[in-house]
């Protein structure tokens, strides 16, 4: 964090205004004179005839100077002064001694008990003026930085707390969502407190998963400030049924409006089917996502073709995306530009070559995300990191995909509706310009007593699908290139209910008319 | 000197050479450079010196293009190297810009 630049309130070569001052002397005659010049100079002053009087009034009356002689009765100067000196703490009050001793011993004395300068008597007025003038100038500068320092030191602790409160917001909005599956594998590296890099992955209701990889200009909060409509805007619409490419839609609109010009997120955004078998992505501005064939017999390479997104209008963004297919254990690797950006020692880039080498058939597939965070680290020799860096490897393998998370199941027992009918009319020119899959998972997730739509992968749960809704998706698909998806719900009901049963009822009364 | 620039003798069509790296430390020259020319109406970025464009150098672009109309902006980036080409490409950025 920078901090402010420290300002000098006062010039210190400006004239003092008067202070109070604290004569200490047990001479009678010294002290009147000494008093005498100093109320002249308009300085307000107290006086003490021993040591022990000196501390007490220097506690009542917390005087700025001290004037000190060293041989006093009862307590001398040396520990008058460092008693005063440990009374005012933090303070600076400057400890002039004025001594008739002149032996060198007594005088360094002086110093070690806490004084900051002495003067041996007799002296000239002039030079304990000057003295007094140089010290004052001193105090204040002291006082000065003190009080800034105290000031940059709450607005510190001030922004710390903020920072506090403002990660724990941003990170119940920006929440990883269910990167935590075994089907994925993450390396984050964030710059600061608040990263410029942006992972996010949510499962779709109709089965499968969208991912979205992203990277800011820029670092730290104006970064912080986009990715939480990002995020927002992608848990939502994956969660309605929205295909990845109304997402790019929804953000890039969102961003378009809120980011000053030259401020953008590149982007990538994919969608994984329920079966693990398809992969759907759209890349704007991120580097080639990798695809690794079984055994590495292939390294597919899918470059951006968009601009990022936050640049221009959706009327000017390509949404299309690009398909392939994922055979069983296919591995795809999604970066930010961190990855291949990242410098050794020399000034040399990691470089998306040594990036693709570690994906070569020789080496099993199960040890190349640990071989890649590896060797990144290794390349940077431990050099301070320059930019925000994400890492993402997808396993495809249907078997891995996991049921539906703890928090989608809750110990609420709703009443589940027994039986129902819906019916749905859309003629063929709605359906050449609307997708009605978003349309018909909302009606069925507010549907009353449906916890959520849980993921379905399997062959055997797509083959129970009623014949109505399969073709809804069958024949709508051909109408635009953008989808490609089977909609395959599971109605799933609260836990210890069987959502094989129920998605049987439900899906078995639920008939959609062309 | 990281930038230099050139006017053309009508003072229509700017040239902005850009040397070194093309990041965040040259944000304010840069944009000074063609505020300065308030008549122009082709800017031409020439980045035959540059060895490196950060991200924020393509925000830097943006405003530029801000800057000499939108869309309909006369911004041409010419004689770049592999390596920033394929920054510039990656950001799809021959979209908005003339890309020699």
């Amino acid at each position: 964090m920078a901090s402010a630049p420290v300002i000098l309130a006062e010039n210190p070569v400006a004239p003092l205004s008067p202070f109070s001052i604290l004569i200490a002397d047990d001479d009678r005659t010294n002290r009147i004179v000494l008093s005498a010049m100093l109320k002249k100079d308009g300085h307000t002053v107290c006086m003490a005839d021993n040591g022990t009087e000196a501390v007490d009034l220097f506690a009542q009356q917390q005087p700025d100077m001290v004037l000190m002689d060293v041989m006093m009765p009862d307590m001398n100067g040396y520990e008058a002064a460092r008693q005063i000196k440990a009374m005012a703490g933090e303070r600076f009050v400057p400890v002039i001694f004025l001594t008739a001793m002149t032996d060198e011993e007594a005088l360094a004395q002086c110093i070690v008990a806490g004084g900051d300068d002495f003067l041996t008597k007799p002296y000239k007025r002039t030079l304990l003026k000057a003295k007094i003038t140089a010290l004052e100038r001193l105090r204040q500068l002291y006082t000065t930085l003190q009080a800034q320092n105290q000031a940059l030191a709450a607005h510190h602790r001030h922004l710390q707390r903020e920072c506090e409160v403002a990660e724990k917001l941003f990170s119940t909005i920006v929440h990883p969502g269910c990167l935590d599956t075994p089907a994925l594998k993450y390396l984050l590296s964030p710059m600061a407190v608040f990263n410029g890099d942006l992972l996010l992955a949510a499962r779709k209701p109709s089965g499968g998963m969208h991912i979205l990889v992203g990277d800011f200009t820029g670092h730290g909060l104006p970064a912080t400030v986009g990715a939480m409509p990002i995020a927002d805007i992608f848990y939502s619409m994956t969660a309605k049924g929205y295909a990845i490419s109304d997402i790019v839609g929804g953000t890039n609109q969102k961003l378009k409006e809120i980011l000053p010009t030259g401020v953008f997120c590149a982007a990538c955004l994919l969608e994984i089917d329920a079966a693990y078998s398809t992969l759907s992505v759209w890349n704007g501005g991120m580097p080639d996502v990798l695809v690794r064939l079984p055994q590495g017999k292939e390294i597919r390479r899918l470059s951006s073709a968009h601009l990022p997104l936050g640049i221009v209008d959706n009327a000017l963004l390509d949404r299309s995306v690009e398909m392939i297919l994922l055979p069983t254990d296919t591995r795809v690797y999604v970066y930010t530009d961190g990855v291949i950006e990242a410098n050794n020692p020399q000034g040399e880039m990691f470089g998306q070559p040594r990036l693709e080498a570690y994906l070569q058939p020789d080496r099993p597939a199960a040890q190349i995300f640990t071989a890649i965070c590896a060797g990144l680290h290794a390349f940077q020799e431990g050099r301070p990191q320059q930019d925000d860096l994400t890492l993402l490897e997808i396993t495809c393998q249907a078997d891995l995909e996991v049921p539906a998370s703890p928090e989608m199941t809750s110990s609420y027992t709703p009443k589940a509706p027994t039986s129902w009918h819906m019916a749905l009319e859309l003629s063929a020119e709605t359906l050449q310009t609307l997708d009605p899959i978003p349309q018909i998972i909302q009606m069925l997730m507010e549907s009353r007593g449906y916890t959520s739509i849980a993921n379905v992968s399997t062959p055997s749960s797509q083959s129970c699908f009623p014949t109505p809704l399969s073709m809804v998706s069958s024949a709508w698909t051909p109408l635009s290139n953008m989808r490609h998806k089977a909609l395959s719900p599971t109605i799933r009901n609260a836990p210890g209910g069987s959502p094989i049963s129920h998605r049987a009822v439900l899906l078995s009364t639920c008939t959609i008319r062309f | 000197m990281a930038l230099a620039t050139r006017t053309s003798p009508d003072g229509r069509m700017v040239t902005i050479d850009i040397s070194g790296r093309f990041d965040f430390s040259v944000h304010s020259e840069f944009r000074k450079v063609y505020e300065q020319v308030p008549g122009a109406a082709q800017y031409v970025i020439d980045l035959r010196q540059t060895e490196y464009v950060e991200s924020s150098a393509l925000g830097m672009l943006l405003l530029l293009r801000e800057h000499a109309g939108g869309d309909r902006a006369q911004v041409k980036i010419v004689h770049c190297r592999p390596e920033v080409k394929k920054i510039l490409t990656i950001a799809n950025f021959h979209q908005l810009f003339q890309l020699d």
